[in-house]
């Protein structure tokens, strides 16, 4: 059992990247990513890999969710005041790629129930494939609001063609504790994901949008 | 909050050597087992002709394929196939003939090779779009009839293709492009219907289509969230495929119906294939096995990375059924002979074996003779 990052490092880091965005504001919420640099991996022979987890604090908190549920699931979204539409109203948009367009533009992340998720090609095409934004289940056991958090509370890690990836893990406005958090929590993830762990990790750094990287490891 | 560490704890078995051996019944022997080349190589696709007799394997250091051909209990030989200009990826043998293989890859052309002709390369398929343009395949499969071929492009501004073919003529027949969003890694025709297919990709979504349908809107019968991105898509029978995940789940979907109907994460696998590190284990793929029942084939790359054992996929659990001891590397591909009851394997160190049944012997038996001789032996070190 060998320290990796230390308890230290990642507060020192976690407070440095806060500092530096609070000494310059900008207008609007900077989000904290962690970058990976990977080693000892060759994306030509050895497979790809992506995984994705749910953080314990939303990191894109100005997410929308829009539920297309049945009559239930959209009674129980409006009075959550959640967007929703049912399969009336989806019927409506007949096929027509515009629209759909429209509606995947307009939100960021869909839920669907059961009966409707099935439907969903048939009634709007491709066209909510085409914008990567293809529903997720939302079933009757579960509850409406903490569904709808989870998916805004988790992360995808995917290796592309290049030994480098990062993700977003937080924003300026989180605590130090919130934020060292999630990336504590990121940064075991994506171990348990590669094939030799850490030794095919070859950096970690984490920056706000606009500020300057903090090397973790 | 605790520091960041490195579990170091080793992947090993979690019930004694003993109980193991009791577990895992249905034991495969080592039945031959051949090299690709002296050179460090990756064999990362396998795929058996109609009959059973022959062999491909798409090596990945040089972007070649061998063809070898099974006789009783020995590999030989055929021939070498090269000619791709970037990373191999596909190798698909026509259902109809034991002669012709069609592979695929990154330059985004495929060929087919008669075999019959030593191994040359008689028909190139191209897409039609202007030259500067390169679709890299990532996959490809051809229909139960041999009719028609259907290759999965990488995303390319912005689009991932579904290109099809008719086998008789080198120019495409269409594509769809509007139903992923991400590289498309898997394309399987379905065994028996020659129009329905299914397609996975990174973008975690598993599409259904009835390729028959005029237009890409009509055609898509499903799209079934796996929220993961996907590696190998299989049927199992008719109306039940299994989907393995590049996170190292498994997941068990209905075509006909749409609905989900298992799903296994890593850890669960881990634990049913009697291995302590959820973090080391891995999946090759799943068959039926010849007593109708779905197998999946896991390994763990801890230790040596050569712990490779298979379960059965029953209603509740997922049941221990063989250990393969003899295995030396980390499997990439398998290929399972129902009728002939033999296993084929290919992976990370080059190497391509065969397995089948294991004779019951009375092998404890076996085990006190030799410590008994090697007791003896201590006696007289000179």
């Amino acid at each position: 059992m060998s320290s990796k990052v230390s308890r230290d490092t990642l507060y020192e880091c976690v407070n440095a990247v806060l500092e530096k965005s609070k000494e310059k504001k900008r207008n609007f919420l900077e989000t904290v990513e962690l970058q990976i640099g990977l080693k000892n991996y060759d994306p030509q022979k050895d497979k790809r890999f992506s995984g994705t987890v749910k953080l314990k604090y939303i990191p894109r908190p100005k997410m929308q969710v829009c539920v297309l549920g049945d009559q239930q699931h959209c009674d129980e979204a409006k009075q959550l005041s959640v967007p929703c539409m049912d399969a009336e109203a989806l019927k409506k948009l007949n096929k027509n790629k515009k629209l759909v367009k429209k509606l995947a533009k307009k939100y960021d992340a869909f839920l669907a129930s059961e009966s409707l998720i099935k439907q969903i090609p048939r009634l709007l095409g491709p066209g909510l494939n085409k914008a990567g934004k293809f529903p997720g289940l939302l079933s009757h056991q579960e509850s409406m609001t903490m569904k709808i958090d989870e998916v805004k509370a988790t992360i995808k890690f995917q290796m592309k063609k290049v030994l480098c990836l990062s993700v977003a893990v937080g924003h300026v406005d989180m605590t130090p504790d919130e934020l060292a958090q999630n990336v504590h929590l990121s940064i075991n993830f994506l171990v348990s994901l590669l094939k030799k762990h850490w030794q095919n990790v070859r950096s970690l750094h984490m920056k706000s949008t606009m500020g300057p990287p903090q090397r973790l490891y | 909050m605790s520091d960041i560490i490195d579990n170091e704890e080793l992947d090993k078995d979690t019930v004694e050597a003993e109980v193991l051996k009791d577990i895992f019944r249905n034991n495969y022997s080592l039945l031959t087992e051949t090299t690709v080349s002296l050179k460090k190589s990756y064999i990362n696709k396998l795929h058996e002709s109609k009959s059973g007799s022959k062999i491909a394997v798409g090596i990945s250091n040089n972007n070649s394929v061998e063809v070898f051909e099974i006789t009783k209990g020995s590999l030989s030989s055929v021939c070498r196939l090269s000619g791709h200009q970037k990373s191999l990826t596909e190798v698909v043998f026509s259902p109809n003939d034991d002669q012709t293989l069609y592979t695929t890859g990154h330059d985004g052309v495929i060929k087919m090779w008669d075999l019959r002709a030593s191994g040359s390369c008689s028909q190139e398929y191209k897409d039609d779009v202007d030259e500067q343009i390169v679709r890299p395949y990532e996959c490809m499969d051809v229909s139960c009839n041999g009719r028609v071929l259907c290759a999965g492009s990488q995303l390319v501004q912005d689009d991932a293709y579904l290109v099809f073919w008719d086998q008789r003529k080198p120019t495409p027949l269409g594509g769809y492009w509007n139903s992923h969003t991400d590289d498309i890694t898997q394309v399987k025709f379905h065994r028996e219907k020659t129009e329905i297919l299914t397609t996975g990709a990174l973008d975690g979504l598993l599409n259904v289509f009835n390729i028959l349908e005029e237009t890409e809107d009509d055609a898509l019968i499903f799209s079934l969230n796996v929220e993961n991105s996907i590696e190998k898509i299989n049927w199992l029978d008719t109306h039940q495929v299994t989907c393995t995940t590049q996170s190292n789940d498994l997941q068990i979907w209905n075509t006909d119906s749409g609905d989900l109907v298992k799903s296994y994460t890593r850890d669960k696998i881990a634990k049913s294939i009697k291995r302590s590190k959820g973090d080391d284990c891995y999946l090759v793929d799943t068959f039926m096995s010849n007593d109708n029942n779905p197998v999946l084939l896991a390994g763990s790359h801890g230790a040596n990375g050569d712990v490779l054992r298979s379960v059965t996929i029953l209603e509740k659990k997922l049941q221990p059924r063989s250990n393969f001891k003899q295995n030396k590397q980390i499997v990439r591909c398998c290929w399972y002979d129902k009728e002939r009851d033999i296993l084929v394997t290919a992976g990370e160190s080059g190497l391509v074996s065969v397995w089948s049944v294991e004779s019951v012997q009375p092998s404890s038996c076996k085990l006190t003779t030799s410590l008994h001789d090697l007791r003896v032996n201590r006696h007289k070190p000179y």
